[in-house]
């Protein structure tokens, strides 16, 4: 495989997307809209910080310590035992997240379309997807981002057949309880958001001369956009009733009806949204994979691909052992540990590598 | 040897996909049209299914004439703890799959609604296989009864009864319309009602939509007849092409004149005034002559002047009766006032809103109209009278 194939920004920037809202879509407007009401189509706005953070520790590191992965340079940062100990703390996030990923993505498709078909299987089908993505290399992930970004996207141009069941006036009064309710809604999107740290297991593969800014900005300034217009159709559409529904966007998608003839949309979605998640899915087991034979010091991480890819399966299914936990859990725990992990970290690895230059080169200074 | 292996593979591959567990052929499938809700024998419900024929949609019409037109739908029943199990149990008398993906109608009876609909309804929301854009209805007696007409035109009664609703002469409620109204601030349903009407001998009928059945958090409380439906219509802008008949009382020749189509779009507006709830409704409405019963030239400015007074005054007078009905009798806020004093004074409105019962027969409302004439049709003076009969100011 041309497994070194350098990246574009491009593909970088549809990486992003679909890692964020690969489950994105699915999770979020439900859980913006149990805090923040009719102002659910403004919870994505805080998020903005939360990701430019993320993404600048990523960008900012990988300067610092060009060519290495996350746990490289955690090793490298925080030394040996501490270093090997966050490595791991990081591997066991993208296990764990992996799994709650494929989970989510498993319960929409047997919840709502393929009832009887088992939770394992999809779950399983789609792991093995991943894996051999990820075992194909990151290259391969990158430009399967970039190909499949685009039909994932699709559907959302569909809502716009929508526009005769719009209610604007369910967007009044707006703020009606202040701003409080709609940052409590913020933040579970903004935890989401910050899955952008996940491209640093990408940028040491980038093609030189990227401006990886601009396609970093870009890029989150497509998933606000995304989530802004995903969450004022749900407003608008639903009002109310939104607060009722698991998957807002499956349920516009059933109310899409042109003519009596074009309707039935959500196979269609349903269709559209297994690539999203696979290129979530895909970036999170590499990263796990990635992690893992950092910290062990494989020669090769394609080795343990598919062991973790096991470890991943136990992930979605033992650690989640009903909805009503995946559902709590992104209301209670992903918005402070999903950010620990992704923006939080990373912002006290470039202090202490900051420091820890700054420190190196006031030494090597006397000597010459 | 890799080639041998690859090759392996893709056979394995191809063995698998074959099967898959949500298959469904159609051929395998019984299609519902239209499904009714009654209540059964003690607590059960009884849900009585229109499947759909797919045999006689294919040869139909060919032969016809002499014995008949075949049906091309059939209905089953069955009891149960709750529509869940009936439909259970339904399935062990239906050799194919049963299929919900096409049925556009779900219907009520006004007992079952009467003892409330709300655990019911649940089920039409969450079991993915409903479909949101199915009507909903109210049926003024045994529900079933409506599926077991068989129409002269159309192939089921569950398509007459769709396509009536469509023409939008009454309101018309989706699953999905029908779960949001659960969810607003006035606790009220408006669900049509829907009533056989009988076509010469035996089972010749076809069902139609008259008035509208109010429900308070799902039970039913009370009807409105057609005419407080319409003028609910007009409060909720929902009024399209609409026939409107009045009286013209301001001018020395009396009789009625027609409009048609008439359009009007309808403004509310709540106010608050004093602690006293108020409620301003603007209508703006226009339409064409259709038919002139008077002796009137409406070429004549002044004459056309009288025509639109009397045209404002019979649509407010048919909005003020629909809104003492409502506020009086029903006491039941299916206009929305609710929701638009929400949106206005959320303030006042979370005070008050517990009390929503007690207030909304007391708001005071304010009906202006706005009405034009736009064209007077092909014709200018009566079209049945000489000249010198017409009236002449």
């Amino acid at each position: 495989m041309s497994n070194n194939d350098k990246m574009t920004g491009v593909q970088l920037a549809c990486v992003m997307y679909s890692t964020v809202l690969g489950t994105g879509f699915i999770t979020l407007p439900t859980t913006s809209y149990q805090y923040a009401r009719n102002g659910l189509w403004l919870t994505m706005f805080p998020g903005i910080l939360t990701a430019l953070i993320s993404m600048g520790c990523a960008v900012k590191l990988s300067r610092m310590y060009p060519g290495l992965s996350p746990v490289a340079y955690i090793k490298r940062i925080l030394g040996r035992i501490p270093g090997f100990l966050v490595g791991l703390l990081l591997f066991l996030f993208c296990l764990q997240a992996a799994g709650v990923t494929v989970r989510q993505y498993g319960d929409f498709v047997t919840g709502s379309f393929m009832n009887r078909t088992p939770l394992t299987f999809v779950i399983a089908s789609i792991a093995l997807l991943a894996g051999i993505a990820v075992r194909c290399g990151a290259g391969v992930i990158a430009r399967s981002a970039a190909l499949l970004t685009p039909i994932f996207v699709l559907p959302l141009l569909l809502l716009v057949l929508l526009y005769p069941h719009l209610e604007f006036r369910y967007l009044f009064p707006p703020l009606e309880r202040g701003i409080v309710p709609v940052l409590k809604g913020s933040l579970t999107p903004q935890a989401w958001m910050s899955e952008v740290y996940l491209i640093s297991f990408f940028l040491p593969r980038l093609a030189s001369g990227v401006k990886i800014g601009r396609w970093a900005v870009a890029s989150i300034a497509a998933i606000v956009a995304s989530m802004f217009y995903v969450n004022l159709f749900s407003i608008l559409l639903l009002g109310p009733d939104t607060g009722s529904k698991l998957v807002t966007i499956l349920i516009a998608f059933r109310y899409i009806n042109v003519a009596d003839f074009f309707e039935n949309m959500e196979a269609f979605l349903l269709a559209m949204w297994v690539v999203g998640n696979f290129v979530k899915l895909a970036v999170f087991y590499y990263a796990a994979s990635m992690s893992c034979s950092e910290l062990f010091r494989l020669r090769d991480y394609r080795l343990i691909v598919f062991p973790v890819g096991i470890l991943i399966l136990i992930f979605s299914i033992w650690d989640l052992p009903s909805f009503a936990i995946v559902a709590e859990q992104n209301l209670l725990v992903a918005p402070f540990w999903v950010p620990t992990m992704m923006a939080v970290l990373p912002g006290l690895l470039v202090i202490a590598a900051s420091i820890q230059w700054r420190r190196r080169s006031l030494q090597s200074r006397p000597n010459g | 040897m890799r080639t041998a292996i690859g090759l392996a593979a893709v056979l394995a591959m191809l063995a698998f996909s074959t099967g898959c567990w949500d298959r469904k052929e159609l051929n395998d499938l019984a299609l519902v049209t239209a499904a009714a809700f009654d209540r059964g024998a003690g607590d059960s419900v009884r849900v009585t299914v229109q499947f759909f024929i797919p045999k006689t949609a294919v040869t139909g019409g060919g032969g016809g004439g002499g014995g008949g037109q075949e049906q091309q739908t059939a209905t089953r029943y069955e009891e149960g703890e709750n529509i869940a199990d009936a439909l259970a149990r339904l399935q062990m008398k239906v050799p194919r799959k049963i299929f919900w993906g096409q049925c556009k109608v779900f219907i009520f009876s006004q007992e079952l609604a009467r003892s409330g609909i709300q655990n019911h309804f649940d089920l039409l929301i969450r079991s993915p296989q409903f479909r949101e854009h199915a009507y909903m209805f109210v049926s003024e007696g045994q529900a079933a009864a409506v599926l077991d007409t068989y129409p002269p035109l159309e192939r089921s009664s569950a398509s007459v009864i769709r396509d009536l609703t469509q023409l939008d002469i009454g309101i018309k409620v989706t699953v999905g319309e029908l779960s949001r109204q659960f969810k607003s601030d006035s606790h009220v349903q408006m669900i049509p009602m829907v009533r056989i009407l009988p076509l010469g001998k035996g089972k010749r009928a076809i069902p139609y939509e008259s008035g509208t059945a109010v429900l308070k958090n799902g039970r039913m409380t009370g009807t409105m007849s057609e005419g407080v439906t319409r003028g609910v219509m007009w409060v909720l802008n929902q009024i399209r092409e609409y026939v409107v008949t009045f009286e013209n009382e301001e001018g020395p020749s009396r009789g009625r004149v027609s409009l048609r189509p008439v359009k009007a779009s309808t403004k509310v507006t709540p106010r608050m005034v004093n602690g006293s709830w108020q409620v301003d409704i603007f209508v703006r409405t226009q339409g064409d002559i259709t038919q002139n019963e008077t002796l009137e030239n409406p070429i004549n400015p002044e004459v056309l002047a009288r025509l639109e007074k009397s045209f404002s005054d019979e649509i407010g007078e048919r909005i003020k009766q629909s809104l003492r009905e409502v506020q009086r009798n029903q006491k039941a806020d299916v206009v929305s006032f609710a929701e638009a004093f929400h949106r206005k004074y959320p303030k006042q409105w979370e005070k008050a809103k517990d009390d929503w019962e007690k207030i909304f027969p007391e708001i005071k409302v304010n009906v202006r109209v706005a009405a034009r004439i736009n064209r007077p049709g092909l014709v200018n003076v009566p079209g049945g009278v000489p000249y010198d009969q017409v009236n002449k100011e």
